[in-house]
C-alpha cells in the first residue's frame, strides 16, 4: 500500500457520548438538524421528533467566526505565557496511529458545518436559559480527526520495472567504481578493439558531418547562388560560398561542443559525484560479473 | 555595507532533497551571505540525522531567515528539536517530497490542535 | 463584583472559546488545502525538471550545478516582507548581475530550454502559496495558544 495525495481535507469529529447525550435530552428544542447530524444520532439509538425539519448541507451557515481579540488578550492578560505543553504531544500513544494507518477509519464523524450548526443552537439555548452548555465542554471530550492520505496499492508492474531499474543502475556504478581495483574487470569492456572502434566511429561520425556540412554550404553559395541569379563576378561567389560556410559551421560548432560536452560528462559525472563519498548506501550491492 | 542597507526583507531556506532544493533555488530562494553561508541544504542518502539536526539550528539561529522549508520524510528525524520549537519566527513549514505525499497527521502544528482534545468514551 | 459581572464574563469567556475552537477547525482546513496545492505545484514542477532532464541528459539538473560554500555570494531573488497586519507576502527583485542577483536559471543550461522555463514559473507558483501557508500557520499557533490560555483562564 502507498500513500497518496490527501483527497477530503474536511476536519472530522468523532462524536463523544456526552455530545449526543445532550443532544439527545435536548430534542424537543431543536427545530432543525443537519442531515449528518441526524443520521449520527438515529444510528446511535437516539430517536427524533418527527417534526424536526432536516437541513441540507448548503443551508448551513458556515463562515469563519470573528475573534474578539481584545477580549482575549484582556482575559489572558494576567497569565504567564505557557510553554505550550509538549509533554502532551508526546504522551500520544503511538500504537493508536499505527492502527489508524492500517485501517481506515470507520464510523461516525461530525463536520465542520455541523459544528457550526452545535454553536448557534447552543447559543440560541442559552439565551432562552434552557441550558448553560458551552460548545467546548462538548468537543473537548471529542476526538478530532486530521484529513488522511487515501492509501492506494502500488501497480506491480510499475513495481517490478522499478526495481529492475534500480538494480541496473546500481550494477553500473558499481562497475565504475570497482574498475580499476578488480583486475578482472580491468579490461572490459573499454579494451576491446570492437569498442574503441565502436566509440572512434562515434566521433568520426561527428566530426565528417561536421566537415560535409560546412562543404555543402560552401558549394551552396558558390554554385547555387550563382545558378539562380544569373552570371555574378567570381570573388563575389567566393565571398558568399565563405559567408554561408561560415554560419553553417557556427551553428554545426554548437552542436558538436554540446554532444562532445555531454560525452564528457557520462564519463566524468560519477566520478565527481562520489569523489568525496566513497561510502555506498546500505542497499545491496549486486554481485559483480565474473568473467573468467 | 551598501549591500547589507539595500536588504530589507527576510529569507526562506530550505532543507530538502535534489529535486526540492533545485525546485526552489530556481524559484530564486536561494542565497549565499558575505560569510558565504549558503540558506540551504541537499540531503542525501549519506547525510546523517545530526548534519540536518546541527544544519536546522543553525538556521534557527540566523536571524535574516523568517521561513524553513523541511521535507515532511527528513523532519520526522529531526522532530523533537521542531516539537521543541514554539516561537513564530522562523516558521517551520514542513513540505511535501516528490515520493512522500503530505500527511497531516504527522505535522507539528496538527498534532498539537490533535492534543487540544482528550478523546474518552467515544461513539464507535 | 457581582454575580451578574461573574456570570457575563464567563459567558464572554465561553463563547470567545467556541469561536476560537471554530476557527481553529476552519484554520486546520485551509492548512491542509494549502500543503495539498503546494505538494501538487510541486510535483508539476518535478515533473517538468524531469523532462528537462530527459532532454538535456541526467546530468543537467543536479547538485552539481548548485552553488556551495565555494562559490561567489549572491543574493536570493524573492524576500519575505511584512505586510499588513502580521502577513507576509513575497517581493521579488529584477535579475540584476552588477549587484548580485543573478537568474538560476543560467546555472543549469546557458540555452534553457521552454521545460526548464515553465517549471521555473510552477516553483514560483509554490513559493506563492509557501507565504501563504506561512501566513495560515502562524495564525492557527495564534489560535491554539490563545485556547491554551484561554482555557487556563479563571473566567472559566
Amino acid at each position: 500500500m502507498l500513500k497518496s495525495t490527501i483527497v477530503d481535507t474536511r476536519v472530522r469529529l468523532r462524536p463523544s457520548k456526552k455530545l449526543l447525550d445532550l443532544l439527545g435530552a435536548q430534542k424537543e428544542h431543536l427545530k432543525e438538524l443537519p442531515a449528518n447530524l441526524a443520521k449520527v444520532l438515529e444510528k446511535n439509538g437516539y430517536s427524533i421528533p418527527k417534526s424536526t425539519r432536516i437541513l441540507k448541507d448548503n443551508e448551513i451557515v458556515c463562515k469563519r467566526p470573528q475573534i474578539d481579540v481584545k477580549l482575549l488578550d484582556k482575559l489572558t492578560a494576567n497569565l504567564p505565557d505557557v510553554p505550550s505543553k509538549v509533554q502532551e504531544i508526546d504522551e500520544m500513544p503511538e500504537e493508536k496511529e499505527e492502527e489508524a494507518q492500517t485501517q481506515p477509519l470507520t464510523g461516525d464523524f461530525l463536520y465542520l458545518n455541523d459544528l457550526h450548526f452545535l454553536n448557534s443552537i447552543l447559543i440560541e439555548l442559552r439565551q432562552k436559559n434552557v441550558t448553560n452548555v458551552f460548545l467546548y465542554e462538548l468537543i473537548e471530550s471529542c476526538e478530532l480527526i486530521l484529513p488522511e492520505n487515501e492509501l492506494k496499492p502500488r501497480n506491480p508492474e510499475l513495481e517490478a520495472r522499478c526495481q529492475r531499474l534500480r538494480e541496473e543502475q546500481q550494477n553500473r556504478e558499481y562497475h565504475k567504481m570497482t574498475k580499476n581495483v578488480d583486475a578482472s574487470l580491468k579490461h572490459i569492456p573499454e579494451d576491446t578493439v570492437a569498442y574503441q572502434l565502436k566509440s572512434i566511429n562515434k566521433q568520426i561520425i561527428a566530426v565528417a558531418q561536421f566537415i560535409f556540412s560546412v562543404a555543402a554550404g560552401f558549394t551552396f553559395g558558390f554554385f547555387g547562388v550563382n545558378l539562380m541569379i544569373g552570371p555574378l563576378p567570381f570573388g563575389f561567389r567566393i565571398l558568399l560560398g565563405v559567408i554561408v560556410a561560415l554560419v553553417i559551421a557556427l551553428a554545426e560548432m554548437y552542436f558538436l561542443a554540446k554532444k562532445l560536452h555531454e560525452y564528457d560528462e557520462v564519463l566524468d559525472a560519477p566520478k565527481r559525484k562520489n569523489k568525496n563519498s566513497p561510502k555506498v548506501s546500505g542497499v545491496q550491492m549486486m554481485q559483480k560479473p565474473h568473467v573468467d | 555595507m551598501a549591500l547589507h542597507s539595500a536588504i530589507k526583507g527576510k529569507l526562506i531556506s530550505v532543507i530538502g532533497d535534489e529535486d526540492t532544493c533545485v525546485g526552489f533555488l530556481l524559484g530564486g530562494v536561494g542565497e549565499i551571505n558575505k560569510n558565504r553561508h549558503p540558506n540551504f541544504m541537499v540531503v542525501d542518502k549519506n547525510t546523517a540525522v545530526s548534519e540536518i539536526e546541527d544544519c536546522f539550528k543553525r538556521f534557527l539561529k540566523r536571524d535574516d531567515i523568517d521561513i524553513i522549508l523541511i521535507n515532511q520524510t527528513y523532519a520526522e528525524l529531526i522532530r523533537h528539536v521542531i516539537d521543541a520549537h514554539t516561537s513564530p519566527v522562523p516558521a517551520v513549514l514542513e513540505i511535501p517530497s516528490k515520493d512522500h505525499p503530505y500527511d497531516a497527521s504527522k505535522d507539528s502544528i496538527l498534532r498539537r490542535a490533535r492534543g487540544m482534545f482528550n478523546p474518552e468514551d467515544l461513539v464507535r | 463584583m457581582s454575580d451578574a459581572n461573574i456570570k457575563s464574563d464567563r459567558c464572554a469567556a465561553g463563547q470567545l472559546l467556541d469561536s476560537l475552537y471554530l476557527n481553529m477547525f476552519h484554520l486546520i482546513e485551509a492548512h491542509t488545502q494549502c500543503r495539498i496545492d503546494i505538494e501538487r505545484t510541486n510535483s508539476d514542477g518535478a515533473i517538468l525538471l524531469a523532462r528537462t532532464k530527459f532532454q538535456q541528459g541526467g546530468q543537467s539538473i543536479s547538485t552539481a550545478q548548485i552553488p556551495t560554500e565555494n562559490s561567489a555570494e549572491f543574493n536570493a531573488l524573492c524576500r519575505v516582507i511584512n505586510a499588513a497586519d502580521d502577513d507576509i507576502s513575497i517581493e521579488r527583485h529584477p535579475v540584476d548581475k552588477e549587484n548580485g542577483y543573478v537568474d538560476p536559471l543560467y546555472w543549469f543550461s546557458v540555452l534553457p530550454p521552454m521545460s526548464l522555463r515553465n517549471a521555473v514559473d510552477k516553483f514560483k507558483r509554490t513559493i506563492e502559496l509557501i507565504a501563504e501557508s506561512t501566513n495560515l500557520q502562524r495564525e492557527l499557533n495564534k489560535v491554539l495558544n490563545g485556547i491554551g490560555r484561554l482555557r487556563q483562564s479563571a473566567a472559566l
